[in-house]
């Protein structure tokens, strides 16, 4: 299950989406998803369904890829959108006794069903086209105003792109935990969840302890290499807005201008 | 040769080891020159790490000096200076490198020193072409081997052109390619571009590679002396739980047994043509 962790896995290419200013990807990508959430009408919600088959198209990331995300979230989206079906007024087509399944919960349980898969793959496809430092970079520059506040801003940054970064190392670590652990004779299949979960105990433990002495050799490294913070910091590759940029922006502007006025125009569920 | 580093009477314990009057370091006095290729060599728990981490200010000394260029360790004001004059790289690469992209990976240490854009893009290049991985410059560090991710975090520190590289048993989690790897690019780097090179190893084929060994026993200088001499004292090295290197074991055990062949040799090449010369004086020409 762990091997599911894409997050942060960044496929370097060169496809508009790869082109693109990670600021424009950021900030178009947060829009994206709002307008997901807030659109009201059918129409708008396919539309903005195919626009992101469109730009995973774009992006030369297989669809696959970009969906894998998804499924280890698959419990929590299909709970989340069964507990919509049941809760939601209007007219019943199912009742028993105190189950009542109505037209509109069913609507609203599967648009977030669509929406919250929509959320994730928004969210991966961004990270599968971005470098990770790009990532940080374009969000250092995004909250930049901030600093003015005494708002750490690179520290932050830099705290997110090590997190990213070692996200995959760690579940690496956590998978061969549990490889060690079971060939003393660990058990984490049997018993009731009690029993489970303090079967985990012996991996969680030796996670933390080998977590901590890579972030003791980490920091060692990184003081090494003179970091200080982000005072006087300079950067290889300094974040310049394209015309690519610009007219991925006008793209998106007229997409979910298109996309508001199906919610205005044609509010309907069905 | 000038001095770049020089420890004076040395000591060294952590705060936690106070009460017990145990010193990790006792009492160290040692001068690397410019352009040196060094080994210490050591057992476990001997010191030689935390004697590196003097070399750089990551760890300052608990008595006595280190100065590196004539600047006290001691003194905060110093610190970036000496990191940026002695770059240092650890035992695992994972652990090192900070970034999902090898040349994003190799800029943050000048990108740390401020430097101008268009320079840090041609130190990169430099730097990873210095450790032969220019090609590999777009790649993800994730899906190289052991010993080309090591010669990743070896450019990340050349990068910011440091006068000496300490590296802190760089091999000791490779395999065998990437080992001879990495230690093929040491030995350039102090060749040809003349990186002072401070090598914390416990392979003895590695430490025959340097100009000069140091052997360390309980926070001690127990010998410094160049390999040749040091592989001869076969005696300590036993004590200090040492491995003999196999060309000193072959040619001592040889000698015992009343085959001539000449002392002091540590290159592998060099005891080949010694082996043949003594074989065939003994038995002719085949």
């Amino acid at each position: 299950m762990t091997r599911d962790i894409t997050v942060g896995q960044f496929l370097p290419g060169h496809s508009l989406l790869h082109r693109l200013d990670p600021r424009t990807k950021i900030v178009l990508t947060f829009v994206f998803i709002i307008q997901v959430f807030i659109s009201r009408s059918a129409l708008s919600l396919c539309f903005l369904i195919f626009l992101l088959l469109f730009l995973i198209a774009c992006s030369h990331v297989p669809a696959r890829k970009v969906f894998r995300a998804v499924r280890p979230m698959i419990p929590v989206i299909v709970f989340t959108a069964l507990i919509n079906i049941f809760y939601v007024s209007g007219d019943p087509v199912f009742h028993y006794s105190f189950i009542r399944i109505t037209d509109q919960g069913l609507f609203v349980g599967f648009t977030l069903l669509v929406r919250l898969t929509a959320l994730i793959a928004g969210c991966s496809l961004i990270t599968y086209t971005t470098s990770l430092n790009a990532l940080a970079a374009g969000l250092e520059q995004l909250l930049a105003p901030l600093k003015r506040f005494h708002f750490p801003v690179n520290e932050l940054s830099m705290t997110l792109s090590i997190t990213l970064r070692f996200l995959p190392t760690i579940a690496e670590e956590f998978d061969r935990i549990i490889d060690a652990q079971k060939a003393r004779g660990a058990d984490f299949s049997n018993g009731n969840l009690i029993k489970k979960i303090h079967a985990y105990f012996p991996i969680i433990l030796p996670l933390f302890m080998s977590s901590f002495r890579r972030a003791f050799e980490l920091t060692n490294a990184i003081e090494c290499r003179c970091y200080q913070g982000g005072n006087g910091r300079t950067k290889m590759n300094v974040l310049k807005l394209s015309r690519l940029d610009v007219q991925a922006i006008v793209f998106f502007c007229v997409a979910f201008g298109v996309s508001i006025a199906f919610n205005l125009f044609f509010p309907s569920f069905f | 040769m000038s001095a770049l580093i020089e420890t004076k009477n040395l000591h060294f314990q952590y705060l936690h080891h106070q009460s017990q009057n145990e010193w990790i370091l006792n009492g160290i006095d040692l001068t690397i020159r410019n352009g040196e290729f060094i080994a210490i060599l050591g057992s476990n728990g001997c010191g030689k790490s935390t004697l590196a981490k003097h070399f750089n200010a990551l760890l300052t000394p608990s008595d006595g000096t280190v100065l590196v260029n004539g600047r006290d360790t001691n003194d905060e004001k110093n610190q970036f200076e000496i990191r940026k004059t002695i770059g240092m790289v650890f035992q695992n690469p994972d652990n090192q490198l900070i970034s999902t992209i090898v040349e994003e990976d190799v800029a943050f240490a000048p990108e740390n020193l401020g430097i101008a854009p268009s320079e840090i893009r041609s130190r990169v290049n430099w730097a990873l072409d210095a450790v032969d991985m220019l090609d590999y410059k777009r790649h993800t560090p994730f899906k190289l081997s052991g010993g080309q991710k090591q010669r990743v975090a070896i450019a990340g520190i050349l990068a910011m052109r440091p006068q000496c590289i300490v590296l802190d048993e760089p091999t000791s989690m490779l395999d065998p390619k990437g080992r001879s790897d990495v230690m093929k690019t040491i030995c350039r780097l102090n060749r040809e571009l003349g990186i002072t090179i401070v090598l914390i190893t416990h392979h003895m084929e590695e430490a025959a590679r340097a100009k000069r060994v140091i052997l360390m026993d309980q926070g001690q200088i127990a010998s410094d002396d160049t390999p040749e001499n040091t592989f001869e004292q076969i005696e300590l090295l036993k004590k200090l739980k040492l491995d003999v290197p196999q060309i000193t074991e072959l040619t001592h055990r040889m000698r015992q047994h009343g085959i001539l062949i000449p002392k002091r040799m540590v290159q592998i090449d060099q005891c080949v043509d010694a082996l043949a010369a003594a074989l065939e004086e003994r038995y002719g020409h085949y």
